[in-house]
């Protein structure tokens, strides 16, 4: 072995800037690949050919737009919801526990009113009110717990929400079986006459999407344009300077985490009157994860935002279709793409950051040459 | 009675004991890893493959070889959970890319890979694999009480025992041990003092996430005896691991404790006289008792049992 200076084969930059049209392209065309990879591996699990596949994708995705567009305001809700936490950098991974929480209290109104709320069709209006007030109060409180302990002691808020989440679920369970006690078989509360529920305005879901929308608005003008939201900005930059120029840092993290949890409660509601009139453990799935990932990812503008979760929900819609029509598993395969092309997206943003330069000298003369021939 | 109940509190336990001790290495050379779920997930499947392996090249008809069986299947279970470490470093280490995020994917990704393959996995021989896997001991039952006691379990327990105690030493005693820490309270410092700091997270990761995986095929091929395991909530024993490290303060030996405590309360509601309903809220105790102890443990606020001080903050040399 010589004694040769070593150099790496690459070395790696931070970039000053990057221009936004080359990183919508790059990200664009990062999850495209991912995309057809994923249904590349899927062909060749079902040994399928892959237009096939992708035809049944799509049309999949379209055939119920409703259905299309809750989905993707849901995904939404659930990011628009933990927004103003993560900005604050407090990793609230409790979104589901949260909306569970909501949707626990809502089924329990409408379980003793149901029967005298039909009767007297004018009180509906009074019963979802009541309905959304406990639905935000419960949803609070599971959020502001951990927040509590958060601003006073730093406890661990990741694992803190994450045992809520099944500390909630938990509750649904027992809450299910307690209801459904003396019935043959235990199964889930369903509230099955109109009491409780939401009125239908052009379809089922409308309502529920104005709201997620409105919601999405009010999150975005709280986080530019109000004092709150600068507050929990620093806050989340930069605790010590939030302290120096006298802001109560505790105070910020539990007011915020309580309009957490009055959107996660507002979410839970919805649940309770309009979408599903029933509750079981893991009616949320993953969305509060995918929520997650989504606002990261969008860097919290709610517009990326509403993209995304877009994308996310045809993805997740046209997989399942793709699931039932070839018979493979349920929901799972949806999760395996959505996984890869996160992890695409995940690299991407590396290329966005920094640079690349090679050290390899193949490499180099090759390139020289090329920008001696431009 | 409360001899049993140790002995199911132990055979839970292992789960989150192999979780914890594939976590604390990760954690100590500075990675948080909310992967481990996903990983879990991913050692399971490696499992299952394994024993399909197996029985691909020895054949169902003969008997089964305990000592090769094992092999294999530890084998693929640390590889496929090994590969999922894998994805997290080099996006983590090499990429910079925000940890909890990527470990969040990683759960995603691995829970759906685990659930998606499994349904469509071939389970004739779990049964005969997982009976051969679960008892390393054949004569246990003669010795009584001790026997009982001590020798009922597979062998995949004893390797996590050993597996605790030597990650224990490794970690406090020798010199790897101490530049891991180093790597993961200062990589600044370590990188200063020559320590590769790029090696050491990517092998801890590795490491780590390879022995975590053998949880998930602790879980699926001992513990639940082979049983299908799509309905497997291995998702939620991976989080209870990840707050088993907390609890145990980043030293195994603690999480050998631990882990028995938190098997015994997964294990608890069989052992007492209550109806159904009473037993849904009994369910919740694993949980309740975790938030407990992570409150406790903050409240304290204790200089031994801190996390290492760049926990979750990647390292990039040109970063002031």
């Amino acid at each position: 072995m010589t004694n040769k200076h070593h150099e790496p084969l690459f070395t790696v930059f931070k970039r000053n800037s990057f221009s936004t049209v080359k990183g919508i392209i790059l990200r664009i065309s990062v999850v495209v690949i991912a995309f057809i990879i994923s249904m590349l591996i899927c062909a060749l699990v079902i040994k399928e050919n892959i237009f096939d596949i992708m035809g049944t994708f799509f049309s999949g995705a379209v055939a119920r737009p409703w259905k299309l567009i809750l989905d993707s305001c849901l995904l939404l809700g659930f990011g628009i919801a933990i927004v103003p936490a993560f900005k604050m950098k407090y990793w609230n991974m409790g979104a589901n526990g949260q909306v569970i929480m909501g949707t626990l209290i809502a089924i329990v109104i409408m379980y003793h009113t149901h029967t005298f709320a039909e009767q007297s069709g004018f009180n509906n209006f009074l019963i979802l009110m009541l309905e959304l007030l406990a639905s935000i109060t419960f949803s609070i409180i599971w959020a502001v717990i951990p927040a509590i302990f958060k601003a006073f002691f730093k406890t661990n808020e990741t694992l803190f929400t994450l045992m809520m989440n099944y500390i909630a679920a938990g509750l649904v369970a027992y809450v299910n079986y307690a209801l459904a006690a003396g019935k043959k078989e235990a199964q889930d509360v369903t509230i099955l006459n109109q009491g409780g529920w939401m009125p239908v305005v052009i379809d089922k879901y409308f309502i529920p999407i104005v709201i997620i929308v409105l919601m999405t608005v009010f999150v975005y003008f709280y986080m530019a344009k109000t004092k709150h939201g600068y507050e929990v900005t620093v806050v989340g930059d930069s605790a010590p300077t939030a302290r120096y120029v006298g802001m109560h840092t505790k105070t910020i993290i539990i007011r915020t985490l309580a309009l957490n949890g009055i959107m996660c409660g507002i979410i839970g509601f919805l649940y309770a009157s309009a979408i599903n009139h029933s509750m079981n453990p893991t009616m949320c799935g993953a969305l509060g994860f995918t929520a997650v990932l989504i606002a990261w990812l969008s860097s919290f503008n709610p517009l990326i935002m509403a993209g995304v979760s877009f994308g996310l929900a045809f993805l997740t819609i046209g997989t399942s279709k793709v699931s039932s029509v070839y018979r493979i598993g349920n929901n799972d395969l949806a999760n395996v793409i959505i996984g890869l092309i996160f992890f695409s997206i995940l690299i991407s943003e590396f290329f966005v950051r920094y640079e690349v330069k090679s050290n390899i000298k193949f490499l180099n003369k090759f390139k020289k040459n090329k920008e001696v021939e431009e | 009675m409360i001899g049993s109940l140790i002995v199911a509190a132990i055979s839970m336990g292992i789960v989150y004991l192999f979780g914890c001790i594939g976590e604390t290495i990760i954690e100590k050379g500075g990675n948080l890893n909310l992967g481990i779920p996903g990983i879990m997930c991913l050692g399971a499947l490696g499992g299952a493959v394994g024993v399909n392996v197996y029985f691909k090249i020895f054949g169902t008809e003969k008997q089964v070889i305990v000592v090769l069986i094992l092999l294999v299947t530890i084998l693929f279970a640390f590889l496929f959970a090994a590969l999922g470490g894998m994805i997290y470093a080099f996006l983590t280490v090499s990429l910079h890319a925000n940890q909890n995020v990527t470990g969040l994917t990683l759960t995603t990704f691995g829970v759906g890979l685990m659930k998606f393959f499994g349904s469509n996995m071939n389970h004739d021989n779990f049964t005969t694999a997982s009976n051969a896997i679960k008892k390393l001991f054949t004569f246990y039952e003669k010795l009584g009480w001790f026997g009982e006691n001590f020798l009922s379990y597979g062998f995949l327990v004893y390797l996590a025992f050993i597996l605790a105690i030597l990650t224990g030493v490794f970690i406090k005693y020798t010199r790897t041990g101490l530049f891991l820490r180093a790597v993961g309270e200062s990589p600044k410092t370590a990188d200063a003092q020559g320590i590769n700091v790029t090696a050491y997270k990517y092998l801890a990761i590795l490491i780590g996430s390879g022995i975590a995986g053998l949880g998930g095929l602790y879980y699926v091929m001992d513990r639940s005896g082979g049983t299908t395991f799509v309905e497997a909530s291995i998702e939620a024993f991976g989080w209870l691991s990840v707050a088993l490290v907390i609890f145990s303060m980043w030293k195994p030996w603690v999480g050998i404790l631990g882990s028995i405590l938190f098997g015994g309360l997964y294990v608890l509601p069989q052992y007492l006289h209550i109806s159904n309903i009473q037993i849904k809220l009994f369910d919740l105790l694993p949980y309740v008792v975790t938030v407990v102890i992570l409150i406790i443990t903050s409240v304290l606020d204790a200089k031994n049992s801190q996390p290492p001080a760049s926990l979750g903050v990647n390292y990039y040399r040109e970063d002031r």
